[in-house]
């Protein structure tokens, strides 16, 4: 029975813990009073001082003209936050607040300066040694600070974030804050009172539905995914619905095969998965998820089960499959350098019940017709890992993630992927990603993939991306008809477009993807018609809304 | 996770243990002797699985046992197979294009020996008759027996293989064959092969293609007095080789020269015959 397609969907799942978390990390700030500091106005202009704010609520926006997503925050920085409440005359309890918009680039300024126009900014100041933005643990832009110097003297953190979620948690932050009663002002000096913090906490929903289908001349592929994610303070939930159907056309190899049928098979696939994050003070984060399925995980799965089926349904020692199972897992992350550094460990464990593997052995003299046997149909699998994501440069971001999987059986695989984000210039972005996997006996898989984005306006991204795996297959045993897949490779280029909104953001993406099998080892060979080489085409679309 | 690794490690002792006390007991692990090629099969038995008409017209009915010797006359090709066996699906046609057709078009192997091609069924489950009876009209065999009787199970199998299928054995039972013994192995064969399976059945062909016919007597002739020498002619067959022999008692007898045999007659003249009697005979090889 397949090893290595079963591994891949406990592979998928794990990945999917770690990917769910790989959003932008936003941190309570501890509110201690900010050092007064004095930076140039741009372009050459005279030094603007930090305390020429006093008793206003203060918003940094720092940016650079080649970093592409700072484009998007700092115009959504400008219309809904410094118009906003200049038009309201400061926020609801009367503090006036002021956006500093903070230039890190030195270098050409002409560029700076067609991005300060497009972007409509209005008070712009140079901090080009980064000094600044390295005072409040900033690396990557856009950072954003919310300064609270209502409450003065002095100015305090209340929020700080590495990249931009919209203008809605800043509008909470800002519109929370409150100068002081006369009665309270003996707390001033002393830290924030808890109370506060958590009535400034945003609460913030989201809702996401994909869609994906994969589709060749005798087999398609469909997947559905709703997602609902919660985040309120430190604690965010994730809700996860899946919905997959694989359609195909089964056809035996009748050279080697004389008991199956060709035959249409449709099978449906249901899987939910809940997840949390639970922030444990500023630095330290628990998560946790569940979830479980039921169906099919792969055509190749189906394929066989029904391969197997119609050979040997007729044994009396024959059971159909009922594939399912779950799965937990649970890890901690660690922010172990502000905003520029995590580490996250993880343990996953899955149950999953699979169709198996079926043989007729052949007997021996003294066992001459022994019984129809199977493969496991109970696997087991452990599976902890490591990961690292880490702001290099201000332009430079990284992850590598490390893991072993244990499964009933088997041999321990081992997993490592990387992925890299690059700001290449002024509207170019590069996501670059690879992966390396090794499996006693002799089972390594490669993965190489990049993803080129442009940025046609603020809201709209073009992006070109493409794809290479390859992996040696599996360990074959000539004496023993085995459904091991032969050696294989697939590769897709593609491209896409996304939209960015405040609120809403989708994506459409397609690509042709093409597989290209080995030559079928004669063990494998009753399993032409399911390692054929296929030309996929594959589309995919999102949608998602804030709210 | 911990339970799991100890659980690995005492099955890994476990194994340990039962190989070191194997290794002790090494001869009981060998398999059970099968035949090699060279040697004289017994005279087994299957049974028909459907009627069919023998060679010297003779007919089978299904059911009724076929011994080995029954097929005297030929060189017999078996062919065992399971209906769920993909190798043995796979060779089926191979083999009757590479045996059974082949030798019909030549009629025989080059020395004229007929061939014969024999399927032998080994799946007695119930289970499987429909399928093997739909694949063995697939493949238009002509000769089907079972390799089991009413207790299911199989026997000549295990005589030459200790396990696996398909087998492929090739038995000379031309009783009379100057080449070969009777009932001699020539092919014992398991699988299909890694590579081609049309090269191991050229190497089937070049096997059964060894078997020689048997060589009628040299018919001796025409014998006269000519003088003191005593002359008479021999019928011989092109190319083998022949003794003239010669004795006064019938019992020893003296090689009095070797010929080699052709198309036209042979007249052999003994110009030291003895006055008293003299009995010659011609003995080949």
């Amino acid at each position: 029975m397949s090893r290595t397609r079963r591994f891949d969907a406990v592979t998928a799942l794990v990945a999917a813990t770690f990917c769910g978390f790989l959003g932008v990390a936003t941190t309570q700030a501890a509110p201690a009073v900010v050092e007064d500091f004095s930076l140039p106005r741009w372009p050459d202009g005279p030094v603007v001082k930090l305390s020429d704010f006093a008793g206003q609520i203060v918003v940094l926006d720092f940016f650079a003209y080649w970093c592409a997503p700072c484009r998007l925050a700092s115009k959504e920085i400008e219309e809904g936050i410094q118009k906003h409440y200049a038009a309201q005359r400061g926020n609801p309890h009367g503090v006036p607040v002021r956006v500093l918009s903070i230039n890190i680039e030195r270098d050409n300024p002409a560029q700076t300066k067609k991005f300060i126009r497009e972007t409509g900014l209005e008070f712009v100041l140079n901090d080009f040694d980064d000094a600044l933005l390295a005072k409040f643990g900033g690396a990557a832009t856009p950072f954003l600070v919310v300064l609270d110097g209502a409450r003065g003297p002095g100015f305090r953190v209340v929020y700080q974030s590495s990249g931009f979620d919209g203008t809605r948690p800043l509008r909470s932050v800002i519109d929370a804050t409150q100068p002081p009663k006369t009665s309270a002002r003996r707390e001033l000096n002393g830290p924030l009172p808890t109370a506060i913090a958590g009535t400034t906490t945003p609460l913030t929903q989201k809702a996401e539905a994909d869609f994906e289908g994969l589709l060749s001349s005798d087999i398609q592929l469909t997947g559905t995914t709703l997602r609902y994610d919660w985040k309120k303070g430190g604690t965010e939930w994730r809700a996860v619905f899946s919905y997959n159907t694989i359609d195909l056309d089964y056809k035996p190899f009748t050279r080697f095969d004389v008991l199956t049928q060709p035959r249409s098979i449709h099978e449906d696939y249901f899987g939910g998965r809940a997840s949390v994050r639970q922030a444990l003070g500023d630095r330290l984060a628990w998560l946790g998820a569940v979830g479980t399925y039921d169906g099919f995980r792969s055509f190749r799965s189906v394929w066989l089960d029904d391969f197997y089926r119609q050979r040997f349904s007729g044994d009396p020692l024959y059971f159909p499959s009922n594939p399912q199972g779950f799965n937990a897992s649970t890890g901690l992350r660690w922010e172990y350098q502000p905003t520029t550094g995590f580490a996250e460990a993880n343990f996953a464990y899955a149950y999953d019940q699979v169709s198996p593997g079926w043989d007729l052995p052949g007997g021996t003299p003294q066992n001459p017709t022994p019984p129809l046997e199977h493969g496991r149909d109970i696997l087991h699998t452990y599976a902890p890992g490591l990961k690292f994501e880490n702001v290099l440069t201000s332009r430079v971001r990284a992850l590598h993630e490390f893991q072993l999987a244990i499964t009933s059986g088997r041999d321990p695989r081992y997993i490592y992927r990387g992925y890299v984000n690059v700001a290449l210039g002024e509207r170019w972005t590069c996501r670059a990603s690879g992966g390396y996997t090794q499996e006693d006996p002799e089972f390594e898989a490669w993965f190489a993939g990049a993803t080129l984005e442009y940025e046609l306006t603020p809201r709209w991204f073009l992006n070109v991306s493409g794809r290479y795996y390859t992996d040696t297959g599996e360990v074959e045993d000539p004496a023993v008809p085995s459904s091991a897949a032969p050696g294989l490779q697939t590769w897709q280029i593609g491209g896409g477009l996304r939209y960015a909104g405040g609120r809403h953001s989708f994506k459409l993406y397609a690509a042709p993807h093409f597989a290209r099998y080995e030559p079928l080892d004669l063990g494998t060979r009753e399993f032409t018609h399911l390692y054929r080489d296929r030309d996929w085409f594959l589309l995919q679309a999102a949608w998602a809304v804030e709210f | 996770m911990k339970h799991t690794l100890i659980k690995r490690l005492a099955n890994l002792w476990t194994r340990t243990l039962l190989l070191a006390l194997a290794a002790t007991q090494g001869v009981e692990l060998a398999d059970a002797a099968t035949y090699r090629v060279g040697d004289i099969a017994t005279n087994f038995s299957f049974v028909a699985r459907r009627q069919f008409t023998r060679p010297d017209g003779t007919v089978v009915p299904a059911g009724a046992t076929v011994r080995l010797h029954d097929l005297a006359g030929r060189v017999v090709f078996f062919e065992w197979f399971a209906v769920w066996c993909p190798f043995c699906v796979a060779a089926a046609p191979q083999v009757d294009a590479g045996i059974t057709d082949w030798y019909a078009a030549r009629n025989g192997n080059p020395h004229g020996v007929p061939v014969l091609h024999v399927a032998v069924n080994q799946e007695p489950r119930s289970t499987y008759r429909t399928q093997t009876d739909n694949f063995i009209n697939q493949q238009g065999f002509g000769i089907v027996v079972n390799d089991y009787d009413s207790t299911s199970t199989n026997k000549v199998r295990f005589m030459f293989q200790s396990s696996g299928q398909p087998i492929f054995a090739v038995i000379n039972c031309v009783t009379n064959s100057p080449t070969h013994q009777p009932w001699q192995i020539l092919v014992n064969h398991l699988g299909y092969g890694d590579t081609d399976f049309n090269v191991e059945l050229a190497n089937f062909r070049a096997a059964i293609d060894q078997v020689q016919a048997p060589v009628p007597a040299p018919l001796l002739s025409g014998a006269r007095m000519v003088g003191f020498d005593f002359e008479f002619t021999l019928q011989t067959r092109p190319g083998r080789s022949y003794r003239v022999q010669g004795s006064d008692n019938l019992t020893d007898w003296t090689t009095l020269r070797t010929i080699t045999g052709s198309n036209t007659p042979i007249i052999f003249r003994d110009t030291n015959a003895p006055p008293a009697r003299r009995f010659y005979r011609a003995v080949t090889p």
